[in-house]
């Protein structure tokens, strides 16, 4: 349907299931669920010079179907920039770029974003926001309404359906907005610093719920971050990345158990040795 | 803190709207200076000013040639005597009547306008110099012309005070439209909202604050079109009453009707206001910078 090819057999088979499944027999359901092949993006020099400056140089990387990856690394370092081309908010000058399968051209279909703000409508309430998530899907109303009803209980946001976003604070407004971004049950989900707005203690608490629901849900996760222990707290794979120009350092494993709460994390060798290993390519000593 | 932001914390505590209601403190040499009036007087302020101006107006006016300048107990008398001649309230509703057709065309026509030009670089493109042409040129002056075209009558009036009202709108309009976060038409990317969607959902709603900063404006200007259109081409209504009055030397009555029109705006003022928090619960009080 949303998809074509050969990714059709999986989604009616439900996502839990489709991970199951994937089986020898379905040769192309191996194939990653991103896939970035030698991506490029240049911008023009702010000085109207006529030359341009390169964001991002020859990036390859691939991301599995139910993976969490983390884009971290210096500002500058073309990370928000590689998240905006895989979504379609921006093309890419050389190379390609496939989500589930399809060259990226413009917006895939079934994608979920999650803004470093939350980019909710003012004028609409929580529900309502929701419901703009949906709005160019064809399907009835009334699988609209229980959609967006599941997905506000899922987030824990039921209590708040019919206020506007002003009234909300800033956790709950980003709460919101990963309700949105889920609503549409996405394959895909893109993250771009959610998180760096908030206060240390809200910003840990939704820390593990966002965990717990994007695993439940097994949407493949990109998240931007420049936090290296919220890289290190989410993700399958770290990938840390250099500037000038922007292109993939590093990759590194996190071998931990998902989903995580912070309160195992504390005192794990693992967590710090990993934390020591990205920090140290991150600033240039590693 | 920084020292400025000190500085500021020791001027607030000058100030006599936070003084005042403090129960009584060890006193500062500057703090007597700050109490020369009560809670309660401050509060009756502008009321007492209107009151002493009234009482300095009827003085002075009592002492001069009252063609020049009638007193105000004379204008009060002028308004009960234009009223029993039933001329008060025909001119009035007459006066609504132009301002409510007049301002609600425009209002059609420049939010239109205005969320093509928003939306389409092509539009602003083709359609900003006429905007800014006839923003700028005294449109009252085209007021003959509008009679050729719609002769003497409510349709003319009508229109001088669409002509008037409507550029403001465009511009604020558009303006608010163009001004839309690129962060939220990203977001309506991601959900492939089409064109008709970003304008419901988000342009339009995102201009609202704008458009009604457009439509006071145009008010304003409306008003100006619906006086002098009734002076110019009907001589009926509140300017039929304000050129006939003048020209009579009857100045008490002229000002009473010159006080009329005055709450024409008001009303048309009040009700913009009104439908503003009905059109925008969530935006609260307008804070947008106006553009002309």
């Amino acid at each position: 349907m949303k998809r074509g090819g050969y990714l059709v057999a999986e989604d009616s088979n439900g996502r839990v299931a489709r991970t199951a499944t994937a089986s020898p027999a379905v040769d192309a359901s191996v194939r990653p669920r991103i896939e970035i092949i030698n991506a490029s993006k240049r911008f023009p020099r702010p000085d109207k010079s006529g030359e341009t400056f390169t964001a991002l140089a020859d990036v390859s990387l691939s991301v599995m179907q139910g993976e969490f990856i983390s884009l971290i690394g210096a500002s500058g370092c073309g990370k928000t920039t590689l998240l905006r081309m895989m979504s379609g908010l921006m093309p890419c000058d050389d190379g390609e770029i496939y989500v589930s399968g399809k060259p990226v051209v413009g917006v895939p279909a079934s994608i979920g974003f999650v803004f470093q703000h939350p980019e909710l409508l003012p004028w609409r309430t929580v529900r309502d926001n929701l419901l703009f998530a949906l709005k160019q899907r064809r399907m009835p109303r009334e699988l609209k309404d229980r959609a967006v009803a599941e997905q506000l209980e899922l987030t824990n946001l039921q209590a708040f359906a019919d206020y506007y976003p002003g009234m909300l604070s800033g956790g709950m407004q980003q709460r919101a907005g990963l309700a949105r971004a889920l609503v549409g049950n996405p394959d895909v989900l893109f993250m771009d610093e959610p998180l760096s707005a908030l206060d240390a203690f809200t910003r840990r608490q939704l820390q593990q719920d966002i965990a717990e629901i994007i695993f439940t849900t097994r949407a493949t996760t990109v998240l931007v971050t420049h936090e290296v222990d919220e890289a290190i707290f989410f993700s399958d794979r770290i990938v840390v990345m250099a500037t000038s120009p922007g292109r993939v350092n590093e990759v590194i494993d996190v071998p931990l158990p998902r989903p995580r709460r912070h309160s195992d994390l504390i005192g794990n060798p693992t967590v710090a040795a990993l934390r020591d290993r990205v920090l140290g390519i991150v600033l240039g000593v590693a | 803190m920084s020292a400025a932001s000190g500085d500021a914390g020791v001027r607030l505590s000058h100030d006599p709207a936070v003084e005042v209601p403090r129960s009584p403190a060890p006193a500062k040499p500057s703090r007597p200076r700050s109490r020369t009036f009560s809670r309660a007087t401050k509060r009756a302020l502008p009321a007492i000013s209107v009151l002493v101006f009234l009482g300095i107006w009827q003085i002075v006016g009592g002492r001069i040639n009252p063609i020049l300048l009638a007193t105000p107990s004379k204008v009060g008398e002028a308004f009960v005597d234009i009223n029993r001649e039933g001329l008060l309230w025909p001119a009035f509703s007459r006066a609504m009547e132009v301002l409510g057709a007049g301002l609600g065309i425009a209002a059609v026509g420049g939010i239109a306008l205005g969320v093509l030009m928003g939306r389409s670089e092509t539009a602003y493109r083709v359609f900003s110099p006429y905007v800014a042409f006839f923003q700028a040129t005294p449109l009252i002056a085209l007021t003959p012309l509008v009679v050729i075209w719609f002769g003497i009558g409510f349709e003319a009036e009508v229109a001088v005070t669409a002509m008037l009202a409507v550029w403001s709108i465009i511009i604020n309009t558009s303006e608010g439209v163009r001004m839309t976060p690129d962060s939220l038409l990203d977001m309506s990317r991601i959900y492939h909202a089409n064109e008709r969607s970003v304008i419901r959902d988000i342009a339009v709603p995102h201009a609202i604050p704008y458009i009604f900063a457009g439509l006071r404006i145009g008010l304003a200007k409306a008003m100006i079109g619906v006086i002098i259109a009734e002076m110019d081409v009907s001589l009926k209504g509140l300017g039929g009453l304000v050129e006939n009055f003048g020209n009579s030397f009857e100045t008490a009555r002229l000002l009473a009707a010159i006080i009329t029109s005055s709450f024409v705006g008001v009303i048309g003022t009040v009700i913009l206001e009104i439908v503003r928090r009905r059109a925008a619960p969530w935006a609260g009080k307008s804070r947008v910078r106006t553009q002309v």
